[in-house]
């Protein structure tokens, strides 16, 4: 059995507040410890990188089997920093699948999302 | 930050005399250092490095307690403690005035964007500031017996929002110049919290 994780996104753009549907499928010769969902962000560039999982669907071997699909809604806090591209910083968010694996690199996906400011109507 | 009635109240940042008095102890001590080392006979390059910092220091402390007792901190009076992107915001910012003129010759005022950052470089953590970007902000005088006043309306462009991650800031600004009828020179920084969210005018999406 060949090793693989594949995450999907109903959406690669969304603002702060607002919430996206991803999907992982995974097939993995060893059984995992686990698999989960996240959406979270970090920075890149000149200062020290500062990164965090705002949401996490995981689920563990106290649900039963684990299922070879998993599907969630993840959302952005309205507080959350935004998508960015500047001279020093690059704000970069992410929904990553991971195969949690005992004494084994963890097999990991990751597709890149775009977050960016809410609309306030006046 | 803090909220009385109707408007919030933004302290700036930086001139409150605290490092200036901190400064003129730095400087005290490094003084006594020239001298010790100069009377217990060590090589003439030590209390003359020692002295040469001392003078430095001594002098952008003594300014800085100066400006702390002759004016307070400038404070902004706005009506909203959010601030939204692409929206107008009418304040007022305000300085008092301790001591010496109230007349002042000159206000400007402009918007600043700026990132920040901060970086462990082997034992020392390091920082760096790059401005992005800046914006004149049109300043109308208003009477104010105590000190210093204008109204402004900030313009916020419409990205980005303020990011405060612990090494990686993006910042704004509002930076207001003084120049008093004496001669004396001073500026405010007043941070703004700019929410990722942005203003659209009824009727418009």
């Amino acid at each position: 059995m060949q090793e693989h994780v594949r995450v999907t996104v109903d959406r690669d753009t969304l603002a702060v507040g607002g919430s996206l549907r991803a999907r992982m499928s995974w097939q993995h010769p060893k059984v995992p410890q686990g698999v989960r969902l996240e959406l979270g962000w970090e920075t890149e560039g000149r200062g020290d990188t500062d990164r965090a999982v705002v949401q996490r669907h995981a689920v563990g071997p106290e649900h039963g089997q684990i299922p070879s699909h998993l599907e969630a809604v993840l959302t952005v806090p309205p507080d959350a920093p935004v998508s960015y591209d500047g001279q020093l910083i690059r704000v970069r968010w992410w929904v990553r699948g991971v195969v949690d694996l005992r004494l084994a690199r963890d097999p990991v996906d990751e597709v890149a999302v775009l977050v960016t400011p809410a609309v306030v109507p006046g | 930050m803090q909220r009385t009635g109707a408007s919030t109240v933004i302290a700036s940042v930086g001139d409150t005399g605290r490092a200036g008095t901190v400064g003129l102890v730095v400087t005290g001590l490094l003084t006594l250092g020239a001298v010790a080392t100069l009377v217990g006979g060590a090589f003439i390059t030590i209390p003359l490095i020692l002295a040469v910092f001392a003078a430095v220091l001594g002098v952008f402390s003594a300014r800085a307690v100066g400006i702390s007792r002759r004016m307070d901190p400038g404070v902004l009076h706005v009506a909203t403690d959010v601030l939204l992107l692409s929206s107008e915001v009418p304040a007022t910012f305000r300085r008092r005035v301790k001591r010496g003129s109230r007349e002042a010759t000159s206000v400007t005022a402009r918007l600043v964007l700026e990132e920040f950052v901060s970086y462990q470089a082997g034992t020392e953590r390091q920082t760096q500031t790059h401005e992005v970007w800046s914006g004149p902000v049109p300043t109308q005088p208003r009477p104010d017996p105590e000190g210093v006043a204008v109204d402004v309306v900030l313009r916020i462009p419409g990205y980005p929002p303020t990011i405060d991650a612990p090494s990686n800031k993006v910042r704004w600004f509002l930076v207001v110049d003084l120049t008093m009828a004496d001669g004396f020179t001073e500026d405010s920084r007043i941070p703004l919290h700019v929410a990722p969210a942005v203003h659209t005018p009824r009727g418009r999406t």
